[in-house]
């Protein structure tokens, strides 16, 4: 039984598994491409096509195509397309429903253990839905692991013998976060984490393509707006994505801008794309100074490596100003396929600690085997252990008593180690109160604050309380966080110890909604 | 229409167009509806809020949405309040969105009306700007503008320098005659009314013409000379001069107004100054203050007003409004600008009078050019660059092109020695005599004379051009142009060869010779009966008379032709395949009499009836000709794909048709593999040619039992996309399957040659394992059964330590084998003494019997 790593980009994705030598490797898909563009086009309301082709008919039926979907994950936004609407998970399903069909094609065998990775930042309710995307593709999720962490296993396989400090810095398609790992001993610890999911690639050409629809105007002032045709505007992302990309080698491209039947031939200099996006590498730098600086305060000052990872990590620009900013000599370490293979290690490593905590010895040492691992590195990896951090804060809202104002108040604290729990004691406010609201707040800003504005709602549920009950009456909640970052809600009665019946949705999908989607969408041809 | 779309339309791209200022109205922006219920309200900004998200794709909405995100989030606590059941504050905010909404109604026009001052004029660019600053769109700044009867136009564009270059002068002497101005000193007490002088003079009871100069003219005329009419001639010099005299009018005025707004004048000041003082009709001074006002930027004054000048190249001007109107104490920035100007000036001034010593004319253009790049409207400069010739181009050669287009005549020259300035050359043909000038002949384009008049001699002159001025003409000439006969064409035939062609008018006649002999002919073409099989070289020239009427022949055009018997066609032909090559054909043909003959191969039926006769080109378009060895009786080809051999024979740049033949390709079915797969056999074969299809045909059972012979067609797609052929057969039953190739010709269907392949029967014999015998001496005994008595060639029996069954012999060690067993029968064997888990299996090595195991838990032991 084979076991894959997923990296669900923002604008592409990519899996990998670990071949007969016990290595990582990618899987092409079947256009023969390491990575797949995280594009789905609708050709009709039951011929999904994901991928190259989805891109490139962006150009021509951009109506029927989606892209940028990470974006979304977590949050309750639907598109509507040939009359259905698709929800951020199920139009993630069917990306990788793609990449597991071509891995199945490619690898012979079908992929159905898979761990998937996220950004760092990504929070409970995008953690959730994309575990939730993974089911509804028809997949067994074994985990969720944060890009970084990936990117750190990655190294620390590569560099082995060696305890070391590294600042990982992930800008990726369409996010960017940075985290501060310490390599000890075989054992993987993350220090403290941050981030920015609405940065990435993709705002880098954004900027391409509002300065190269400024100088069409320029030169054509009678001309309509490219912006306003959103098939120039697709054409001109698609332009900016390449001028972007040949400017990491060239110093100077040229675009040829055609909309409205006339055409206006715009040069792009390295120089000029590097004005446009200044503030966006700003933002950058900025966040990870603020990583290092939670890093300090966590006694940890030095750094041994600065580990660039995600595609947009390839302009010369971004490790010119980290070496300058931060006086560390940046490392560009396969930036693209990094986090898949990272993860596919993890999914690998993983399953084998799995057997052997369940008593599978037999089970996990054939499987190790098969991978032609030693006893000694069999040994490693059994007791190898991941300590992540929380990205963000956690906590309820709670109604004082007195005025009745509502606050966020926060059980789990943003850099906490995890898995954390933490319980604490709250009291009904009536008598005869038959149940009580809960509303999981996780922190939105980059520091905590107690006011429900600067927190989002990503979960609520009930607790039923039985009947006859005085007002103060108590119960506890227990907030668990587990190591992937996944969220569980438990509630015991304080008076017998019972459990109590409390039903907690994270995120924007039931459990229901998740299984309907799975059985709709495994009608669905996807190619 | 759905949401999107609608919301978009009715909210997204009015907030656009407004400078990306979302809408005040809450109603219209969250899209609410009265009277407000808590769930539809959550339900509506709900909504609202994935169209912004999914909008935000958009990169024209972004900014837009992003800020409609800010302002939501100061919102968040009045929607939360609603959602909860209290739609109080949402409901008192909305009427304070109406209320700020009127207010930015009311501060657009309170701007507006400050902006058109007493004018009542704005133009199109404010209106927009204040719009967009007050967050409201451009078309309903318009509307407000009208409500607030405000004028909205482009400021009428007013001359910036003077029609008349001594303008100041005229002012001085109209100043002196004490004059309001031009019109006053024209028509005096004749003008009563007021004056409209923007879109042309008008005024009531006057015309301003040359008439009414003239009699200005003559009025003063016969008054006695005093220091006055000196004024008055000045100012009539003016008049009469060049420019416009309404121009001169609008000048005349807009400068007085101007001087005023310098002198810092208030709107209304130059209202009044512009209606009483100087008699303007109403609508024209408001047009008039509006344009000065906006002349400068809003009032910039005297300084912006010379940097504009500046800017646009008219130093000159600027130089001459320091010296007229700048007061001592005008701003620091007007005094050095102006400063500026005169330096200019003097340096241009300068350089315009060594000009015009210089006798080197490349010189004084470069020396004007110069001054015309300090001040670009230095007066007199531009005028004298133009007059200076460059030198003449120094020699000119013309040669007489033949084309097949028809005769011309090229010229070359080397360009003039002068290089200052863009100088360009004139070229001019004359018949008889030298042109003397560059105006003196029929002017060339390019250099090349495309038709020159036919034997008279001609002249062609170069003349170098800078500006107005021209260099004295090269010369060259003179040239005769004497064509040949055009478009000539000799043709062969059997024993006879035709000459024909076009003879210029001009031409007396033609002189044709073969081979030094003169050979009779017309105007238009000859004939003559030569022998076969040789060449004749022919020479036709065309005869002109000269100006003396002596004969001149020109070289001629020399043509060739080899007159040749026609090829005769071969009538029959027979084709048979060559033993030795499957692809190659024997055509065997009675050789024709005249001619050689060649095979060609076309896809179609041959469109030409036999022993046509059509010229080799046209028919080597159509065909292929297919390469050919000579063989006994006539030509092995090797055609390589279906359709027509044909047989046509060549001689003379002719070919006659002859037989054909129809040859369609299909070779056998290669490597044909036919392999058993339980109850089907699995048929592959290398696709043969080109062929459309192929017929399979299997019989089931031994060949000679009569049993039918099934048959199928089988297309290349079917073929290739199942990966092969799987035909349904007994297991135990031989099967023979044949392939062949098949194609079509015309109507009917044609068959390769066919290959075959046999399986053999299999008969499957299950088997059982029975353990027997006293627990001190089990056995094991192996039962064999099958529909039909058989006998298997050798049985092995094999044992697998471990979980993992056996799947071939080899896999474990033997137990035993047994040779030649009969079926149904059984043999036995001590059941082996190992400790579990094993696996216990039989395999038979025989060609026609297959074992078909027993359940699993009675191969397995597990312990």
């Amino acid at each position: 039984m084979a076991v894959y790593g997923i990296d669900l980009g923002t604008t592409y994705s990519c899996i990998a598994s670990i071949d007969d030598v016990g290595r990582p490797a990618v899987l092409r898909n079947l256009e023969g491409t390491d990575t797949t563009p995280s594009v789905v086009y609708f050709e009709s309301g039951d011929n999904v096509v994901v991928g190259a082709t989805a891109k490139d008919t962006a150009v021509l039926d951009p109506g029927n195509v989606v892209s940028l979907i990470k974006r979304d994950m977590g949050r309750d936004v639907t598109r509507r397309i040939h009359g259905i609407d698709f929800k951020p998970e199920e139009l993630s399903a069917f990306i990788l429903l793609k990449l597991a069909t071509d891995a199945r094609t490619s690898a012979g065998e079908e992929a159905r253990d898979v761990v998937i990775t996220v950004p760092a930042y990504f929070g409970a309710a995008e953690r959730d839905a994309t575990h939730k995307a993974g089911r509804i593709a028809g997949l067994n999720v074994i985990d969720i692991v944060s890009e970084p962490i990936a990117a750190a296993i990655t190294y620390g396989v590569l560099n082995p013998d060696a305890d070391r400090t590294i600042l990982v810095y992930d800008l990726g398609g369409g996010t960017f976060d940075t985290t501060v790992i310490a390599l000890r001993g075989g054992h993987i610890e993350v220090v403290c984490t941050d981030g920015d999911h609405e940065l990435g690639g993709a705002d880098w050409d954004a900027r391409i393509v509002e300065f190269l629809a400024e100088r069409f105007l320029a030169e054509h002032p009678g001309a309509s707006d490219p912006l306003d045709d959103p098939q120039t505007e697709q054409q001109l992302r698609r332009d900016a994505e390449d001028a972007k990309k040949s400017l990491t080698t060239r110093t100077v491209h040229t675009v040829r801008v055609m909309h409205d039947g006339r055409v206006a031939a715009v040069e792009l200099t390295r120089e000029k794309l590097e004005d446009l996006t200044r503030d966006l590498l700003d933002r950058t730098i900025e966040i990870t100074g603020r990583t290092l600086a939670t890093a300090a305060e966590k006694g940890v000052h030095d750094y041994d490596d600065l580990v660039l990872v995600g595609g947009s990590t390839k302009m010369p620009v971004v490790a010119a100003r980290l070496e300058t900013e931060l006086g560390l000599r940046a490392r560009l370490q396969d930036p693209d396929l990094a986090v898949a293979k990272g993860a596919a290690l993890y999914a690998f490593e993983e399953t084998y600690r799995r057997l052997v905590r369940e008593g599978a010895a037999e089970r996990a040492e054939e499987m190790a085997n098969r991978a032609g691992l030693s006893a000694e590195q069999q040994r490693q990896i059994a007791g190898r252990t991941i300590r992540t951090v929380a990205s963000h804060a956690f906590g309820i809202v709670v109604v004082d008593r007195e005025t009745g104002e509502e606050s966020v108040a926060h059980l789990v604290h943003a850099n906490d180690e995890l898995p954390a729990a933490r319980s604490e004691d709250f009291f009904t406010v009536f008598d005869d109160q038959d149940s009580a609201d809960v509303r999981v707040m996780e922190q939105a800003g980059s520091v905590e604050s107690p006011d429900l504005l600067d927190n989002n709602e990503i979960a609520a549920g009930d607790i039923r309380i039985p009947a006859g009950k005085r007002a103060g009456w108590p119960i506890e909640v227990t907030f668990q966080l587990d190591a992937s970052g996944l969220l569980n809600v438990a509630a015991v009665e304080k008076e017998k110890g019972e459990r109590l019946d409390l039903k907690i949705d994270v995120g924007g999908m039931s459990e229901e909604e998740v299984e309907r989607s799975r059985t709709a969408l495994s009608r669905v041809q996807v190619s | 229409m759905n949401t999107d779309e609608e919301y978009r339309r009715a909210v997204l791209e009015p907030a656009r167009a407004a400078g990306d200022q979302p809408p005040e109205d809450l109603r219209v922006r969250y899209m609410l509806r009265e009277p407000l219920e808590p769930a539809a309200v959550a339900a509506a900004v709900k909504q609202v809020r994935q169209c912004w998200r999914r909008a935000r794709g958009q990169l024209k909405y972004r900014r837009l949405v992003d800020r409609l995100e800010a302002e939501h989030r100061e919102l968040a606590a009045v929607f939360a309040a609603a959602e909860r059941g209290d739609v109080r504050p949402l409901a008192e905010r909305l009427r304070g969105g109406r209320e700020r909404d009127e207010r930015r109604r009311e501060a657009v026009r309170a701007r507006l009306a400050d902006a058109a001052g007493a004018l009542r004029m704005v133009t199109p660019a404010e209106v927009e700007a204040i719009a967009r600053a007050a967050g409201v769109p451009a078309d309903e700044g318009r509307a407000l503008a009208a409500v607030e009867r405000i004028d909205v136009r482009e400021p009428d564009r007013l001359p910036p320098t003077a029609p008349y270059a001594a303008y100041p002068k005229v002012r001085e002497s109209l100043d002196v005659l004490g004059r309001r101005h031009l019109p006053d000193f024209l028509f005096g007490e004749r003008l009563t009314g007021p004056m409209r002088v923007l879109d042309g003079f008008a005024a009531a009871g006057v015309t301003l013409d040359a008439a009414a100069v003239e009699a200005a003219v003559a009025a003063w005329a016969r008054r006695s000379r005093d220091t006055s009419t000196t004024h008055a001639g000045t100012i009539l010099a003016g008049l009469r001069s060049d420019a416009d005299p309404s121009e001169l009018v609008r000048y005349d005025i807009v400068e007085r107004l101007r001087e005023r707004a310098r002198q810092r004048a208030s709107e209304r000041a130059l209202l009044r100054f512009a209606m009483e003082d100087l008699g303007i009709e109403p609508g024209d001074a408001r047009r008039l203050v509006f344009a000065i006002v906006r002349e400068s930027g809003g009032g910039g004054g005297v300084a912006a007003r010379l940097r504009a000048l500046l800017d646009a190249g008219e130093v000159y001007a600027a130089a001459e409004m320091a010296d007229g109107g700048l007061d001592n104490d005008a701003p620091d920035e007007a005094a050095v600008l102006a400063a500026e100007a005169r330096r200019r000036v003097e340096a241009a001034v300068r350089l315009r009078e060594q000009a015009a010593a210089e006798t080197d004319p490349d010189r004084a253009w470069r020396l004007l050019a110069d001054a015309l790049r300090l001040v670009g409207d230095l007066p007199g400069a531009a005028e004298l660059q133009r007059r200076l010739p460059p030198e003449p181009v120094p020699a000119v050669r013309a040669d007489v092109d033949v084309t097949a287009g028809g005769t011309t005549v090229r010229l070359f020259f080397e360009p003039s020695p002068s290089t200052a300035g863009d100088v360009r050359y004139h070229v001019v043909r004359r018949r008889d005599r030298p042109p003397r000038g560059a105006a003196d002949g029929e002017p060339l384009v390019g250099g090349r004379d495309e038709r020159p008049p036919v034997n008279a001699p001609l002249y062609y002159a170069v003349t170098a051009v800078r500006g107005e001025a021209a260099s004295a003409p090269v010369v060259t000439g003179p040239v005769v142009v004497r064509p040949e006969p055009a478009d000539v064409a000799v043709a062969a035939g059997d024993g006879v060869v035709t000459g024909r062609w076009r003879l210029p008018a001009e031409a007396a006649g033609v002189r044709v010779t073969r081979d030094g002999h003169r050979v009779p002919a017309t105007r238009d073409g000859f004939s003559e009966i030569v022998p076969n099989e040789a060449t004749h070289h022919y020479l036709i020239a065309a005869v002109y008379l000269d100006a003396d009427g002596r004969e001149v022949v020109t070289p001629g055009v020399r043509r060739s032709a080899a007159p040749s018997a026609p090829p005769d066609p071969v009538f029959e032909l027979a084709a048979a395949p060559d033993p030795a090559d499957p692809d190659a054909l024997f055509v065997r043909f009675d050789p024709p009499g005249h001619g050689t003959v060649e095979l060609v191969l076309t896809h179609e039926p041959p469109p030409w009836p036999r022993s046509a006769l059509l010229p080799v080109a046209e028919l080597r378009g159509v065909v292929r000709r297919l390469p050919s060895d000579p063989a006994p009786g006539g030509l092995r080809v090797r055609p390589g794909s279906a359709g027509w051999i044909m047989a046509v024979t060549v001689a003379g740049g002719f070919a006659a048709i002859g037989a054909h033949h129809r040859h369609v390709h299909l070779p056998p079915p290669g490597r044909v593999v036919a392999d058993r797969r339980g109850g089907h056999v699995h048929l592959g074969f290398d696709w043969p040619g080109d062929a459309a299809e192929v017929e399979v045909a299997f019989r089931v059972g031994r060949s000679g039992d009569g049993r039918p012979v099934t048959r199928r067609a089988v297309t290349r797609a079917a073929y290739d996309t199942q990966g092969g052929l799987r035909l349904p057969v007994p297991e135990d039953e031989p099967v023979e399957v044949t392939v062949a190739a098949v194609g079509t010709a015309g109507d009917g269907r044609l068959t390769g040659p066919a290959v075959s392949a046999r399986v053999a029967a299999r008969t499957v014999v299950a088997y059982e394992l029975v353990r027997g015998g006293p627990p001190w001496r089990r056995s094991l005994t192996v039962r064999l059964s099958a529909g039909r008595a058989a006998r298997i060639g050798r049985l092995e029996l094999v044992l697998r330590e471990g979980r993992v069954m056996p799947h071939r012999a080899g896999d474990g060690e033997t137990v035993q084998v047994w040779e030649s067993v009969p079926v149904p029968g059984e043999v036995t064997v001590d059941l082996p003494r190992v400790a579990g888990p094993y696996w216990l299996r039989c395999f038979a090595d025989d060609d026609v019997i297959e074992l078909g195991d027993p359940p699993v838990r009675s191969l397995r032991v597990a312990k």
